[in-house]
């Protein structure tokens, strides 16, 4: 049986707990769990709603990190409700990619369209941050990435 | 590593990018509704040598735009910004309305 096969995305509630809104930035944490073939793991979807730049930075790094002390490595970010986003916001999703694949784990955006999804194009970064497909198949995408390390 | 700088550049870039399509956006826009141009300019939400500005390039591509220009208001004479231009009631002078040529 193929790995892809063998994934089971089971999603959780919103945790109100874990979600913040602050000035121009809402983040609604939502877990899931993964489960692929013997191991399971979470996995993190942000829904953001209002802007990504350097005035919501600071609440979303704290979310992150306060995520990843919790173990947390694979994270959709999913933009349906993201007004704007700037050269800060950018750089700081980069950044977070490049730390999280460091650590045998992911980021990707879904739901990416309007005036966020043109910066991105205009700004070259878009088929990094967020590759084509919906939510679903990032979810996936997500759950395979990486492939397990051989024992 | 991440280029902060460069893509600050970008974003600049891209925003202005953005700002121009908008603008011509509206401006396709408000070609399809001459109305919309007429009322703007009428109730002076734009200035009128702007409106003239956007009368011209509007008519270099939308050339049925053009009735709008009479609907502009009148200009008021040079020098009278600040003062309310009442007009004049005296009659006008025949000799000075040009004649048709062959009249």
């Amino acid at each position: 049986m193929s790995l892809e096969n063998d994934v089971q995305i089971q999603p959780g509630s919103p945790q109100p707990d874990l979600s913040v809104a602050s000035g121009p930035l809402r983040i609604i944490v939502q877990p899931y769990i993964v489960r692929r073939g013997e191991e399971s793991f979470g996995l993190i979807r942000l829904w953001l709603d209002g802007e990504l730049t350097e005035r919501t930075l600071d609440v979303m790094s704290r979310i992150s990190v306060d995520l990843r002390r919790r173990g947390a490595r694979r994270f959709l970010v999913d933009a349906h409700r993201l007004t704007d986003i700037d050269a800060g916001g950018v750089r700081w999703l980069l950044d977070q990619l490049d730390t999280l694949r460091l650590w045998d784990g992911d980021l990707r955006m879904t739901n990416v369209s309007g005036k966020v999804r043109l910066l991105l194009d205009l700004m070259d970064v878009r088929r990094v941050l967020a590759p084509e497909g919906d939510a679903e198949v990032a979810l996936r995408q997500l759950a395979l990435a990486p492939e397990p390390v051989e024992a | 590593m991440i280029d902060a700088d460069r893509l600050v550049e970008l974003e600049l870039l891209a925003r202005k990018r953005l700002t121009r399509e908008a603008i011509e956006s509206a401006r396709t826009d408000l070609a399809q509704h001459p109305s919309l141009v007429a009322a703007i300019v009428a109730k002076g939400l734009l200035p009128r040598p702007d409106a003239l500005s956007l009368l011209k390039d509007l008519k270099a591509e939308w050339p049925s735009v053009i009735d709008i220009e009479r609907l502009l208001p009148p200009e008021a004479p040079p020098g009278s910004e600040d003062e309310e231009w009442v007009g004049g009631d005296d009659p006008i002078d025949p000799s000075l309305i040009p004649k048709p040529p062959g009249a």
